[in-house]
């Protein structure tokens, strides 16, 4: 009797959530850049793909380089057309917690931030002290000058998070390693990384990160630098900057996408923050495949860091970091 | 040839709308969007519905402030390039002042306005000063002011205002909200049943009695007629006995007001605390938008709707899902507002017309003759 009650039951959940990916559901996602950015926005684009490719039924919308001014405009015209609108970047928390509000029949998600926002609107955040962390690992035990780059975009959201992270692998795994630090102000400034890297550059680092889409103009300097090395924050880079990339981390937020689609179809409309942490899969971690880049010794250490993060979640006390 | 200007005018708008037309619509047909969509979409669908309306006058309501702040500048001689900046120093003060001054009550909102006045006042008359003093070019000084006020608001924001709720990568940077009794109202708080989502804010009443206040100074007032003729010609207005380097100091400095006020307005009305970003670029664009309007602070208005109603279709376009990417977009309102400001100074140019008419006048004789 007992194994025919978990059997029914386990048809059932089946069912439900069989049910629960067939229904498709409108979402639009609002992006401070355009979905093809290498960063932030792209992590994003790529994890509805993934949801779609998951089974989801997604219709999805998405509205590239909206300007913080331009905010509360885009999200009233968005309002009541789509089941979900997901804001993504803090720049837009003060507009989705103004709108949101008075659209009760909509459900919205606002990242990043750890705080509630309300009945009708979700919250998601990257632990991204997690990725840093692996990062400064790399980077502490790759640096050969023991001078470190960061190219920070703003000391905000989960950029802030990810660069103290960064500081508390990079002391850990070599305590004489020196870091340099400079902020560009925005997610986006291209130019500004790339001249910030090129002062590293200059300076004499050897190893050089940088959080948020705007890095990729700091990476394209270490690209044509010579015996400089990059440790990434998205798999893009990987890609795209083989020879100097060591390893990346990255964002997976099909997490996030289904998370919310299977809470709005339960019916949970929001008031509940959502992390993205190495324990829920909500960021990948990738290592380069060239050998002579990324040696077996640093590897391993790296991974000893990934499954401490993955069996400890949410456990990096990053903001007992004072940064210089 | 009767009624030439207006042919001439007629005209060079026709042709200036089939251009716009023709150029946008390969594009749109090379990205395979729907040509006559995408041109309804960002002409008509900003009038479709009251909450767009609204959301075209939130715009327009910044531009128009610094497009009249502009103006002053320009008519007098001196380049304000600074506006951006302006904005941002302006709207600095605001928030310091709401937030520490401890002023509630019915005087709160006019002080605050003032103060982002006296503000960004303040960052225009250092390039006016620089100018009528050690004759630093303007168009130098206020684009290096520009970076000082972008990287002081940013430092303000991240250390001594930050709000304590986002410290720590809780959130972007931002300042605590300031008290409900210091935004300006808005016209669903001022009448009752407006539609849904009627957003728009009494700013768009400050932004036009000031055009009307800005016009009657600069055209009705003897201060007004000096600013203007050193602008026209600042040898002439010495001549005359103009101190042509205090008007000029003195146009940065209302020039400055305007834009203070315009980032003011935009923290009191619509996001009701300091953000990054939070001047939508509208101290670059209220340049094009004076300029458009003829650097009359009454053609300002019409001007700065126009641009308002562009950028508000645009910006529906990819809500609309038509498939333009966003840097397509810009690329299509730079265009309309290239061919719409080309248009204007050909319209203008009397020597170009003069050609024209001489040229079909040559064409018609050669014809008759025939």
């Amino acid at each position: 009797m007992k194994k025919l009650i978990v059997l029914l039951a386990a048809i059932m959940m089946l069912a439900v959530s069989f049910t629960a990916v067939a229904e498709s559901v409108s979402i639009a996602i609002v992006y401070p850049d355009t979905v093809d950015d290498k960063g932030w926005c792209q992590s994003m684009h790529m994890g509805v793909e993934k949801a779609i490719s998951m089974g989801y039924e997604i219709d999805y919308t998405p509205v590239e380089s909206v300007a913080t001014a331009d905010a509360p405009n885009t999200l009233d015209q968005l309002a009541e057309n789509y089941d979900i609108i997901i804001c993504h970047g803090a720049m837009f928390n003060t507009a989705v917690q103004e709108i949101g509000p008075e659209y009760p029949d909509q459900v919205w998600a606002a990242g990043t931030t750890d705080q509630l926002f309300g009945e009708n609107i979700f919250t998601y955040m990257p632990m991204s002290e997690e990725p840093g962390y692996i990062n400064g690992v790399i980077a502490g035990m790759m640096t050969k000058a023991n001078k470190v780059g960061i190219v920070g975009s703003t000391d905000g959201a989960d950029s802030a998070r990810y660069v103290r992270g960064f500081v508390m692998g990079l002391q850990e795994s070599n305590p004489n390693a020196e870091y340099m630090l400079s902020w560009t102000g925005s997610f986006s400034d291209t130019v500004g990384a790339g001249d910030i890297g090129n002062t590293f550059i200059q300076a004499g680092c050897d190893v050089l990160v940088g959080p948020a889409q705007q890095a990729v103009g700091a990476l394209r300097n270490v690209a044509a630098a010579e015996g400089v090395l990059w440790v990434g924050q998205t798999t893009a880079q990987l890609v795209d900057f083989p020879e100097v990339t060591v390893a990346a981390a990255d964002y997976d937020y099909s997490a996030v996408i289904v998370g919310l689609i299977d809470r709005y179809n339960e019916g949970k409309t929001g008031n509940e923050c959502l992390p993205l942490n190495y324990n829920n899969d909500g960021f990948v971690y990738t290592f380069s495949e060239n050998t002579e880049l990324l040696p077996e010794d640093v590897k391993a250490a790296a991974q000893a860091a990934f499954d401490k993060l993955v069996a400890t979640a949410n456990t990096l006390d990053y903001k007992s970091i004072e940064l210089k | 040839m009767k009624n030439f200007k207006l042919l001439y005018t007629v005209g060079v708008i026709l042709l200036s709308v089939l251009l716009t037309l023709g150029i946008a619509s390969l594009i749109l047909a090379v990205l395979g969007a729907d040509v006559l969509k995408t041109f309804w979409v960002i002409f008509c669908y900003p009038f479709t519905t009251f909450k767009n309306i609204s959301g075209v006058i939130n715009i327009m309501t910044p531009l128009t402030l610094v497009g009249v702040g502009i103006c002053v500048a320009y008519r007098s001689g001196i380049m304000n390039i600074g506006g951006e900046g302006q904005m941002l120093i302006g709207l600095l003060c605001a928030i310091v002042f709401a937030l520490y001054s401890g002023i509630e009550g019915p005087l709160s909102i006019p002080l605050i306005l003032l103060t982002g006045m006296i503000g960004g006042a303040v960052w225009g008359f250092f390039p006016g000063i620089l100018k009528s003093k050690f004759g630093v070019s303007e168009l130098l000084s206020t684009v290096m002011f520009n970076y000082i006020a972008t990287q002081l608001y940013s430092y303000c924001l991240r250390v001594p205002l930050l709000d304590p709720a986002v410290a720590g990568g809780a959130g972007d940077p931002q300042t605590v909200k300031l008290a409900e009794n210091q935004w300006l109202p808005r016209i669903n708080e001022i009448i009752e049943n407006t539609p849904k989502g009627t957003r728009f804010h009494t700013g768009i009443l400050i932004a036009l009695v000031l055009a009307v206040i800005v016009y009657l100074f600069m055209w009705k007032t003897p201060v007004g007629f000096k600013m203007r003729a050193a602008g026209a010609s600042d040898r002439a207005a010495r001549y005359g006995g103009i101190s042509v380097n205090k008007y000029l100091v003195l146009a940065m400095l209302v020039s400055g007001a305007c834009c203070g006020l315009a980032g003011t307005v935009e923290i009191l009305g619509v996001h009701h605390r300091g953000l990054g970003n939070c001047t939508g670029g509208y101290g670059f664009s209220g340049i094009v938008v004076a300029l458009f309007g003829g650097l009359h602070p009454l053609g300002v208005i019409p001007a700065a709707f126009f641009f308002a109603l562009i950028s508000f279709g645009c910006s529906a376009l990819q809500i609309n899902k038509i498939p333009v990417p966003s840097n397509v977009i810009d690329v299509l309102m730079g265009l309309v507002i290239l061919v719409i400001v080309a248009a204007k100074l050909i319209i203008a140019n009397p020597y170009l017309m003069d050609r024209t008419q001489r040229k079909l006048q040559s064409m018609l004789h050669r014809k008759e003759a025939a």
